[in-house]
This record gives C-alpha cells, sequence and structure tokens, in this order.
C-alpha cells in the first residue's frame, strides 16, 4: 500500500498556446491524506491543474512536486497518481471488475494479491454486486464508483477527482455527494477535486483553492472562505454575497446604508470596510415603527424559493442586494430593513494595517 | 384518444406517402435484377424465356469452373490489399487524428487524391512510370492499395479521433499502461467495429474492382471482375449470369457485415 502524498503547485505556469496563461504562477501546498477542492467558474484552469499533477499536461513553467521530488519530466504512467475525469471515460468494452482490475493488470500484479484487492476496492465502493456488469447498463452514480475504484485499486498516492458529480441528477447528488466523502475518508488517499459548485466544495473540503482566470484567488478552509472571503470574487462566488463598503462607526461596527449598523469582525481601525452580505444576513421589518433605526429596502425581483420569497433590490445609499423574507412583497414599494440581530457579517479582504486576514472567531 | 390522432395525421401527410412510394419503387428497382438473375443462371435455353426446357444446375456449375482460379485468385489479392492497406492506413489515419503536424492537410489530401481521379488515369500512370512491374502483378496489387486506402483511413479517422477514447488512453496512461499496452488494451478495442467495417469495405471494394484492375491485369493475374467482363463478352448469357450470381455470393454477405457493423455511422464524426 503506498502512503498518501504530498502536492506542491511551486509557481506553476501552463499555456496551451504560446503567451495566452491557463494558469499562471500557482502556489499550492497539499499535505498528504488532505482533501483539497479546486473550485472556480468555468475556464478558470482547475482541469489542467490536475492534468498537470496527472503528468498528461508539463508545466510550462514552475515546479511540481509530489512527496517532495519534482515531478515535471516523469511520464504518467509512473507517477501513480489516480485521475477521473469527468466523463469518467470507462473502458466500455470491460465490465466493472475488468476496469477495476485494469492498471493492477497494466503493472502485472500477481492473481492472488490482485483477485484480493479487486474485491476490496469493489467492497470499498460498494458495487461488488455489479462486479460481472457490462459497464454500459450501470446507472451515473455507478459509474462514478466504478471510475473512482478502478483509480483507487492501484494504490495511487493522489487521487484526482473532474467534476465528479456534474454528470449526476441534481436529486442524487447531495447523498452521492455525502457517500463520496465518505469513500475518500477511509481510502485515506491525498485528493484534489474540481468543481465549479461553490456548496460543493464548503461540504467537501479540508481546504478549498477558488481559482479565477488561472489564479489562486484564496486558499483556506470552509470556514476561513466563508467567513472572510479575501476579496470581492470570493465573496460573490460564496453564497452570492454582495459586497458594500461600509464605514466604521465604533468597534466591531459598521454602518451599511443610512439607518443600517451591522456587526462585523473587526479588530482594528480601518474607516472603510468591504462587507460581504449574503441574502442570510439582512431582514425585512414589519410595517413601519420609527422608534427604531432602519435601512430603506426597494424590492426589485420576487422569486420564490420554497420555504422564502427571494427578494433582489436596492438598499438606499448601498447598492443591490438580495434578502430572504417569509411573505411576497410589492416590487418599488419602500420597506425598512435591519441587520439579523446577533448576526456577525463577513468582512472582505485584508486588513491593511494588521496585514492578516480577519479571524472571525476573535471577534467574539 | 391521442395516439389515434396522432396516426391519421401520420397518414394524412402527403410529402411522406410521396417519400415512402419512390423508396418502394427504388427499392424494387434495385433489388428485381438478383431473381432475375438466379432465373436466368437456372433456365435451359434462356433465349425461348422464362425457365425455358426446364430448370438446370448446369450453368452455375460451369461458371463455378470458368471463375473459380480467378475467384481464389481475387480472395488472396484482397487479402493482400487487405494487409498493405491496414499496415499503411492504420499509422496514417491515427497521425491524421491525433497529431496535428505540418503537412497533415497536404498528407489527408494525398490520401484522398485517388478517390477524385478516374481509375482509369490511375492505372495509366502506374503503367507509365513502372512499366517493368507490370507483368509481375505488383502494378495490380499497387493499383488496388491505392484506390482502397481513401476508404480505410476516412473510416479510421473518426474513430480514432474521437475525444472520449483519447481521455480513456488517458486514463489507461495513469494507471500505469504503455503506449504499446493502451494500442492494444484500450484503443484497438475500442474502434473494433469501425476497424473490422473498414476492412471489410476494402475487401469488398477490392473484390469488385474494375476500372484500375481492367489495365493491370495479366493472363497470370486476373480478378474475378474482369473474368465476368469477359464471360459476358464471349460467353451465353446463362453463364454470365451464373458468375454474376456467383460474385454476389461472395460481397452481398461483406456488405451486409458492413452494416450490422455500423456502416451507415462510418465517415461521421
Amino acid at each position: 500500500m503506498t502512503s498518501p502524498a504530498s502536492v506542491v503547485f511551486d509557481h506553476i505556469f501552463y499555456a496551451y498556446t504560446p503567451g495566452r496563461w491557463v494558469v499562471q504562477d500557482i502556489c499550492l501546498e497539499v499535505q498528504p491524506g488532505e482533501i483539497v477542492v479546486l473550485v472556480g467558474p468555468s475556464g478558470c484552469g482547475k482541469s489542467t491543474l490536475l492534468r498537470l499533477v496527472a503528468g498528461l499536461l508539463i508545466p510550462t513553467q514552475g515546479r511540481l512536486l509530489l512527496d517532495g521530488i519534482n515531478t515535471s519530466t516523469l511520464a504518467p504512467e509512473k507517477r501513480l497518481v489516480g485521475w477521473v475525469p469527468q466523463s469518467y471515460a470507462l473502458f466500455e468494452h470491460l465490465n466493472v471488475r475488468d476496469n477495476v482490475a485494469f492498471g493492477l493488470r497494466m503493472r502485472r500484479v500477481a492473481k492472488e494479491a490482485m483477485s484480493r484487492r479487486i474485491s476490496e476496492m469493489l467492497e470499498l465502493c460498494r458495487i461488488a454486486e455489479l462486479a460481472d456488469r457490462p459497464v454500459t447498463q450501470l446507472s451515473g452514480g455507478q459509474r462514478q464508483r466504478v471510475a473512482i475504484a478502478r483509480a483507487l485499486a492501484v494504490s495511487p498516492r493522489v487521487l484526482l477527482l473532474d467534476e465528479p458529480l456534474a454528470a449526476l441528477d441534481p436529486q442524487l447528488r447531495a447523498a452521492i455527494r455525502a457517500d463520496l466523502q465518505v469513500l475518500l475518508r477511509a481510502s485515506g488517499v491525498t485528493t484534489l477535486f474540481v468543481t465549479h459548485d461553490q456548496e460543493e466544495a464548503l461540504a467537501i473540503a479540508d481546504r478549498v483553492a477558488v481559482l479565477q482566470a488561472g489564479q489562486v484567488e484564496q486558499f483556506g478552509t470552509p470556514q476561513q472562505i466563508w467567513q472572510s472571503p479575501a476579496n470581492s470574487f470570493v465573496a460573490q462566488f460564496f453564497g452570492g454575497a454582495t459586497v458594500l463598503t461600509a464605514r466604521r462607526i465604533g468597534p466591531g461596527r459598521v454602518r451599511l446604508a443610512p439607518g443600517l449598523e451591522a456587526d462585523v469582525p473587526l479588530h482594528c481601525d480601518d474607516q472603510v470596510v468591504q462587507v460581504a452580505v449574503r441574502s442570510g444576513d439582512l431582514e425585512l421589518l414589519p410595517e413601519v415603527s420609527p422608534s427604531t433605526e432602519a435601512g430603506q429596502f426597494i424590492p426589485m425581483t420576487v422569486e420564490f424559493a420554497g420555504d422564502a420569497f427571494r427578494i433582489t433590490g436596492e438598499l438606499i445609499g448601498a447598492g443591490r442586494v438580495t434578502l430572504l423574507h417569509n411573505r411576497p412583497v410589492i416590487p418599488g414599494q419602500r420597506y425598512p430593513v435591519r441587520a439579523k440581530p446577533g448576526h456577525i457579517l463577513s468582512t472582505v479582504g485584508q486588513c491593511p494595517y494588521c496585514n492578516q486576514a480577519r479571524d472571525p472567531s476573535q471577534s467574539g | 384518444m391521442k395516439p389515434l390522432a396522432c396516426k391519421r395525421q401520420h397518414a394524412a401527410d402527403p410529402v411522406t406517402a410521396i417519400g415512402q412510394g419512390f423508396t418502394l419503387a427504388a427499392v424494387i428497382l434495385c433489388l428485381a435484377p438478383v431473381p432475375l438473375l438466379i432465373v436466368v443462371a437456372t433456365t435451359v435455353n434462356w433465349p425461348l424465356g422464362f425457365w425455358a426446357g426446364g430448370v438446370t444446375t448446369n450453368w452455375l456449375w460451369q461458371g463455378w469452373e470458368t471463375v473459380r482460379p480467378y475467384a481464389l485468385f481475387s480472395l488472396r489479392l484482397a487479402c493482400t490489399v487487405l494487409a498493405i492497406d491496414l499496415a499503411v492506413g492504420l499509422p496514417a489515419a491515427w497521425l491524421i487524428a491525433r497529431h496535428n503536424f505540418i503537412g497533415r492537410q497536404a498528407l489527408m489530401a494525398l490520401i484522398n487524391l485517388p478517390l477524385a481521379i478516374p481509375g482509369i488515369a490511375i492505372a495509366l500512370a502506374l503503367i507509365l512510370a513502372y512499366p517493368a512491374a507490370r507483368a509481375s502483378g505488383l502494378l495490380l496489387l499497387l493499383g488496388q492499395v491505392i484506390y482502397t486506402l481513401p476508404f480505410l483511413v476516412a473510416t479510421l479517422v473518426p474513430a480514432l479521433a474521437q475525444a472520449a477514447l483519447i481521455e480513456r488512453e488517458a486514463v489507461a496512461c495513469t494507471l500505469g499502461a504503455s503506449a504499446m499496452q493502451r494500442l492494444w488494451y484500450v484503443t484497438l478495442p475500442s474502434i473494433r467495429s469501425a476497424l473490422l467495417a473498414a476492412l471489410i469495405l476494402v475487401f469488398t471494394l477490392s473484390m469488385g474492382e474494375f476500372n484500375v484492375s481492367f489495365f493491370l491485369f495479366t493472363p497470370l493475374n486476373k480478378t474475378l471482375p474482369i473474368e465476368l467482363y469477359s464471360a459476358y463478352i464471349t460467353n451465353r448469357v446463362e453463364v454470365a449470369a451464373a458468375i454474376t450470381a456467383i460474385f454476389l455470393f461472395f460481397v452481398v454477405p461483406a456488405a451486409i457485415a458492413i452494416e450490422w457493423l455500423g456502416g451507415s455511422k462510418i465517415g461521421q464524426a
């Protein structure tokens, strides 16, 4: 059994055509056994990073270290890295068992060890009862498990999953995601997981790398990414936050808009702060009570979202925000709005004075 | 009663009805000669009418005796053409499908060129270029290879260019398969149908080729279609019909096999 490896991207650049960088200056360190999710919009270079680790592409510049060893020129068949592309790329002419056995056969593993390893993998991925089926007869979720079993069978040092849930029905996705997480934890393999779905990233990752236009925007735990997004792109990508410029009015307190104050994890003296406002942060007040201070909100669109209405509109003096409300509202009319009591909003970016990400756990 | 309404609408569509009528007429027109051929080949004295003088298998036997040496030669030739096409065409198709090199367009044009040139011109060019090789029958072989190669390459290129296949090969690579292992265990099984269809296509084309062969054959290297032609101009019509029936016996199973292997998909990306 190979032990999981660390993966280090050391100033990695890659271009398919000269001069047009698909990824530029990527620096990431992935610990052995860690699940790191690479997330970002289409075309941000996340799949390219997986192909670089698999050895299917060679970095134009920079070093890629597996277990501390530079692999830039190591052939893919010698890397011991399992790659599961988005299409799963199952061998359609083979049945489930032979798909799983493929890597072991290519490496000429002894018969007995091979059949033991195959049953182990079929068991782990819960496809033992499908072993003799042609892969063309499987459902999407089953195909995914066969692809992962096939990749894990050779005990890879790193497992690369490219949008493994994208091909599945939305109804199944959450359940299969939970299964997949259990499976990855049980196998203990270092995993790089690509997705464009922020919810998936937060659910499954030990750490998340947010990519945009071939660069890392932020690398941190899901909590760090959610609570202190490094910039407005990360804030908007996670939870569809609106970034508003707020003015500090006291320790840990800012004014978002005229009459609208909120608590933020702020422990230095910046006068102007970027605040991420998500749909769960604000609430509409019941009809005007002049005594309480409130902001002014004019709804523009109202969408029914099942347990609430998702309302997008203008926060007077600040900008466009989205919030949830339990009753429909009339577009164009003014409503009083406030931050949910006891709720701490996220701030965006690094504090220029402390020069560190604002850690919400320290602000109480 | 939705299905009923649907049905009525279908039958009332005049364009569909005309189209179906034409298709049926075309099928009858194409297939009618086959039973007629068999009738002629089994009639004792065809100029007097259908089965005039009774039914006989004599013509078929006589026809078979006449063409047997040529049929065997044609089979051998077709197998040789097949082997050469495969040895040249598979690597060429792989290059064209997988690599974007300088001269790729030129290579494709070169391979496809014989499609645009009449067989006679190919044959005459070969005779003018290599007069000494004609007697050995080598030119006949070469001419057929040139004529059939574009069909093999055109069938294999789309199969080899499939993105799904390239991804499967990449996965095999990460699983530790060497280049030879990938070819043998992933690529060839994945293009199996297209490859088989291409081989049968080449085989059928070689068996039936006339234009090129007519100029390149020698008395010792004479193919079945050439013999069929001389049977028509020198023999009784019954024998000619019998030889044609025998010829169909060689070619029709191959044509059916191509269709069965997904021949309608051949040539599509």
